[in-house]
C-alpha cells in the first residue's frame, strides 16, 4: 500500500490526508460541546470534498473521458457522492454525527481505492462511448452514496434509539430522530435507484440490444431496489419497530455492497458485461 | 380494507403476525401450484394435454384462493413480502448457473443436488413459472392497491408510482411473446433475411427466424485505439508460481510481472523507483527509431579491415538504410530473389566466381540467380542478368535499379573500408508511431549513469532489469488495446433487391427498420469482413421506456410533489 501511495498524484494523496484530517476534527468533536469543533471537521470535509472533486475533473481531462471506467476510478467517485451527500445531510438536519460516520467510511474507500490504484489509464470500449454512460453512473452512485448515508443514520438509530442530545447537533432542535433521518435519505437514494435502473435499461438497449439481459450485476441491482422497496412499503406496517426498519436498511445497503463488489465471487458472473475492469 | 388502517387495532403486533402468515400461505400456495403446473407441462412434453392440465392447476389456484387473496393483496404484508420473494428467487438465479448443460451442472452441484434443484428450476429461475407467479401476483396487488385509493391530485404520484410497474411488466410479457433476439453474421457483400435467434435471455442461438426483408453488408471496419506509450515500471513476480519465461529471454518477465508505475513520455523529470536507490529519466524518445549513419571523410586512408556500404534499400515492403559487410559472412548478401529480383552482394574484391565469369568462364550453377554485385574497392557493380553481365560505376548518392525491376532499388550512402570508423546515431526517421524506442538514463544513488533502449513487446527483450533490484523498465502502450469503434455499413434490400435504406451502425447507435432494431454487435479481429449484426424486434420496448419513466416521475411526485399528502409517520 505504501508503494501505492508512493506513486500516486500530489492531488489523491492531499485529498487523502485531508479527509484523514476531517475524521480526526470528527472525532475531536464526538467529544467536545463547543460549537469550534462542530464546524471545523466540517470545514475540513468540504474541502476534502472539493480535493475529491479536483481530483475526478483532473482525471476526466487526463483520460478524456469520463472517469467512472476502472474500479478505481469508480471508488473515488463513490468517496465523492458519498461526501456530497453526507455533507448535504449534516447541514440539512444539523448532525455531526453523520460526518463523523461518512468520514470514516470515505477515508476506508479511499484507502481501497489506493489497493486498486490504476498505474494506466484504460481508454473506453465502444459500448462505453455514449453520452447515456454518465447519467447512469452519475444516478447510481447519487443512489449508493445516499443510501451508504441512509445505513450510517440507521446505525446510529440502533445505536442510539431515543436520538441524540443537542450538543452533537449543530441547530437549536434538542433530540434528532434518526429514523425519520434515514427514511428521508432513503427516499432521495430509492429515487436515484430507480432512475439509474431506466437509464441502465435504456443505455443497454441500444449498447447490447437487451434492456434487460439478467446480466448478475443487473439482477442484483434489481434485487437492492426491491430491498428499498419493501422497507418503504413496511413502513406501512404500524407494529413494524423501527429498529427492524432500520435493520432493512442496513440489509439494503449490504445488498448495495455486494452488487458493487461482490459480483466477481458469483457463478454467473463468467458473461457479465459489468464486472469492473483493472484492479 | 381494515388492514391498511391505522386503527389501533392495526398496531397489535398479532394482527402483524396474522398478515404476514396470510401472505405467506398465499405466496407458498401459489409456488406450489406453478410448481406442479409446470412438472405436469413438462412431463407431457409441452403436449396440449400438458398445456391444459397446467392451465387446469394454474387456473385452480386463485379459484380456491380468491377471497383469501382479494383481502390480502393489497396488504402491506402482502407487498413486502412479495417484493423479498422476487429479490431472493432472483438472488437464487445469480448463486447458481443460469442454463448450465446437465453434465456441467451435475459436475458443479452433483447427481442428488442437481435433481433437486432442477426440480424447483433453480437452473432457469427466470422462466420458472414460480418466478413469473410472484410477479402475475405483485402486479395485482399494485391494481388493487391503486384501485382502492382515491384518484385525486394528492395521490398522483402513489397511482403513477404503482401503475407503472405494471406497464414495465406488460412490456416484458409482450416482448417474451412476440419478440425475439438474435443475430445476423454477415461477411461484406453478403446478404441474407435469415436471423439466428438467441433462447430465452441466454446468448445461445436456437432458431432462424426469415424477416420480411434483406439485409446486406456493404462494408465492414474496426479500428483500436491510438496508441500511447509511457515509461513503466513493473516489478517482477517473485512469488512461488513465478517462471522464467519459455522464450530464454532471462527471468525478468517470468510469472505475471505487476505494473506499479507509468510515466507520459511528455514528462522529462528524474523518477525515482520506490524502496530502491534508482532513478531514472526519459532522455528521448524515438517514435520511428532507426540509426542515422556517418563514416569520416578519411576513407581513403584507412585499411580495408572491414570493408563495407550503407545502402538505402528500397523493396516492395518499404525504406530502410542497410548495411552489407564484405568481410562477414551473412552480412554480405541479401538472398532475397522473390522481392528484388535477384541477390545483392557486397565485396571489397571481386569474389572468384566474378573474376571467372569476367574472363568468360560463367559458372552455370552461379549464373542459375540474377545477381548485383557491388565491387568496394573498384567502386563497380556488376549486373549478372540472365548469364549476361554488365557494369557501371558505385557513384554515392544515385539510385540503381535492380536487375528487370523498374521503382525498387538501392541509393548508396557511404562506401567503407573499415566499419569501425563507422558513426551510427540513434535518430527517428518521422513522427509516426511506426517503431517506438525510449531511451533512458538509469543510476543508482551516486553511481554513474547507463543508458537503456526500450522498446515495445517486453518478451522480446525490450526491457530493461535494473540491476540488484526486483524491478524493470518497459515501453509499452495499453490504450490501443481496447477497440475505438466498428462500424458496419449496411443496406436493407426488399423483393426485388432494390436498396430501401443504406446507413452505418456503430454500437450504440442502433438501425430500426419496420419494427426490427440491428446493431453492431460482434466482430472478428483475424477476419476483417466479418461482421456481427444484432436484431432485436421488442414490441413492448416503448411501454417499458413508458412505464419506467412514469415510475421515476411517480417516486418523485410521491416524495417530493407539491400536492402529496404529508406522511403521518415522518
Amino acid at each position: 500500500m505504501l508503494e501505492s501511495l508512493y506513486y500516486t498524484s500530489t492531488l489523491f494523496k492531499v485529498t487523502l490526508l485531508l479527509y484523514a484530517l476531517a475524521l480526526v476534527g470528527y472525532i475531536i468533536g464526538v467529544f467536545r460541546k463547543e460549537k469550534f469543533w462542530g464546524n471545523i471537521p466540517y470545514a475540513l470535509f468540504t474541502i476534502a470534498f472539493l480535493a475529491c472533486t479536483a481530483l475526478i475533473a483532473g482525471r476526466w481531462i487526463e483520460a478524456g473521458r469520463p472517469p467512472f471506467k476502472s474500479f478505481y476510478e469508480s471508488l473515488v467517485f463513490a468517496a465523492w457522492t458519498t461526501s456530497l451527500i453526507s455533507l448535504v445531510v449534516e447541514y440539512r438536519f444539523k448532525v455531526r454525527l453523520v460526518g463523523f460516520m461518512s468520514s470514516i467510511g470515505v477515508a476506508m474507500i479511499f484507502l481501497f481505492a489506493l489497493t486498486k490504484r490504476d498505474v494506466e489509464i484504460i481508454a473506453l470500449p465502444p459500448a462505453l462511448q455514449t453520452w447515456m454512460f454518465i447519467p447512469h453512473v452519475i444516478s447510481y452512485f447519487l443512489a449508493y452514496g445516499a443510501l451508504f448515508v441512509a445505513g450510517l443514520t440507521a446505525i446510529l438509530y440502533l445505536v442510539l434509539p431515543g436520538g441524540i442530545a443537542s450538543h452533537h447537533s449543530l441547530g437549536q432542535q434538542s433530540r434528532i430522530d434518526f429514523s425519520s433521518t434515514t427514511y428521508q435519505i432513503t427516499r432521495f437514494g430509492f429515487l436515484f435507484l430507480t432512475a439509474g435502473l431506466l437509464l441502465g435499461a435504456w443505455w443497454g438497449q441500444n449498447a447490447w440490444s437487451n434492456y434487460w439481459g439478467w446480466d448478475p450485476k443487473e439482477n442484483w441491482a434489481l434485487i437492492t431496489w426491491l430491498i428499498f422497496a419493501a422497507y418503504l412499503h413496511f413502513r406501512n406496517i404500524p407494529s413494524w419497530s423501527e429498529k427492524r426498519l432500520a435493520w432493512v436498511v442496513i440489509i439494503g445497503v449490504a445488498a448495495i455492497v455486494f452488487t458493487y463488489l461482490g459480483m466477481d465471487y458469483l457463478p454467473t458472473a463468467e458473461d457479465s458485461l459489468h464486472v469492473y475492469s483493472g484492479g | 380494507m381494515a388492514e391498511t388502517n391505522t386503527s389501533s387495532s392495526s398496531k397489535n403486533p398479532d394482527y402483524q403476525t396474522r398478515g404476514f402468515k396470510r401472505a405467506t400461505y398465499l405466496l407458498a400456495a401459489m409456488v406450489t401450484f406453478t410448481l406442479l403446473a409446470q412438472t405436469v407441462y413438462e412431463w407431457f412434453g409441452g403436449s396440449w394435454v400438458g398445456a391444459l392440465a397446467s392451465v387446469a392447476i394454474l387456473a385452480a389456484y386463485p379459484a380456491l384462493f380468491f377471497k383469501s387473496l382479494k383481502r390480502t393483496v393489497d396488504t402491506p404484508y402482502f407487498a413486502t413480502l412479495s417484493l423479498l420473494c422476487i429479490a431472493v428467487g432472483t438472488a437464487v438465479g445469480t448463486f447458481i448457473s443460469q442454463n448450465a448443460p446437465a453434465d456441467v451442472f451435475i459436475q458443479r452441484y452433483g447427481e442428488s443436488a442437481s435433481k433437486a434443484l432442477w426440480f424447483f428450476h433453480f437452473d432457469d429461475v427466470f422462466h420458472s413459472w414460480w418466478y413469473v407467479g410472484f410477479f402475475a401476483l405483485l402486479a395485482g396487488s399494485l391494481l388493487k392497491t391503486s384501485w382502492k385509493k382515491k384518484f385525486n391530485r394528492e395521490n398522483l404520484g402513489f397511482h403513477l408510482a404503482h401503475l407503472s410497474p405494471i406497464l414495465i411488466l406488460l412490456g416484458f410479457w409482450v416482448d417474451y411473446f412476440y419478440g425475439f433476439r438474435g443475430i445476423i453474421k454477415l461477411e461484406t457483400g453478403q446478404s441474407t433475411n435469415i436471423a439466428r435467434v438467441y433462447r430465452g435471455n441466454t446468448n445461445y442461438v436456437g432458431d432462424s427466424t426469415a424477416l420480411p426483408f434483406r439485409i446486406r453488408l456493404d462494408h465492414f471496419e474496426f479500428e483500436k485505439h491510438d496508441p500511447d506509450y509511457r515509461i513503466q515500471v513493473w516489478k517482477n513476480d517473485t512469488g512461488p508460481h513465478a517462471q522464467p519465461a519459455a522464450d530464454g529471454h532471462g527471468q525478468q518477465m517470468g510469472g505475471t510481472p505487476e505494473i506499479v508505475a507509468s510515466m507520459p513520455l511528455k514528462e522529462a523529470r528524474i523518477r525515482h523507483i520506490y524502496g530502491t536507490d534508482v532513478y531514472f529519466r526519459l532522455n528521448e524518445f524515438f517514435p520511428n527509431f532507426t540509426f542515422e549513419y556517418t563514416y569520416p571523410e578519411v576513407n581513403d586512408t584507412v585499411e580495408a579491415k572491414d570493408p563495407g556500404v550503407l545502402l538505402n534499400l528500397k523493396t516492395p515492403f518499404g525504406q530502410a538504410d542497410v548495411n552489407l559487410f564484405s568481410n562477414r559472412p551473412g552480412r554480405n548478401t541479401i538472398a532475397d530473389e522473390q522481392h528484388m529480383g535477384g541477390w545483392l552482394e557486397f565485396y571489397w574484391e571481386a569474389p572468384e566466381n566474378l573474376n571467372r565469369a569476367l574472363k568468360g568462364q560463367v559458372d552455370a550453377e552461379w549464373a542459375e540467380v540474377n545477381r548485383t554485385i557491388l565491387i568496394g574497392a573498384e567502386e563497380q557493380i556488376y549486373y549478372l542478368v540472365d548469364g549476361q553481365l554488365s557494369n557501371e560505376p558505385l557513384q554515392a548518392g544515385k539510385f540503381y535499379t535492380f536487375p528487370n525491376r523498374k521503382e525498387i532499388g538501392f541509393t548508396m550512402k557511404y562506401l567503407y573500408p573499415d566499419a569501425a570508423y563507422l558513426l551510427s546515431t540513434p535518430t527517428s526517421d518521422g513522427d509516426e508511431l511506426l517503431n517506438p524506442v525510449a531511451k533512458v538514463e538509469v543510476w543508482h544513488k551516486g553511481g554513474t549513469s547507463q543508458e537503456a533502449f526500450l522498446y515495445p513487446g517486453g518478451r522480446r527483450g525490450g526491457v530493461f532489469q535494473v540491476d540488484g533490484t526486483e524491478y524493470f523498465l518497459a515501453l509499452e502502450s495499453f490504450k490501443d488495446m481496447e477497440t475505438k469503434y466498428y462500424r458496419s455499413e449496411v443496406s436493407v434490400l426488399d423483393d426485388n433487391e432494390e436498396v430501401v435504406k443504406s446507413r452505418p451502425i456503430v454500437v450504440n447507435e442502433p438501425m430500426l427498420h419496420r419494427g426490427y432494431r440491428f446493431y453492431q454487435s460482434d466482430y472478428n479481429p483475424e477476419n476483417p469482413s466479418y461482421s456481427g449484426i444484432g436484431i432485436s424486434h421488442e414490441p413492448g420496448l416503448y411501454i417499458i421506456y413508458f412505464g419506467f419513466t412514469v415510475l421515476v416521475i411517480g417516486c418523485a411526485l410521491m416524495f417530493y410533489g407539491r400536492y402529496r399528502k404529508v406522511e403521518g409517520l415522518v
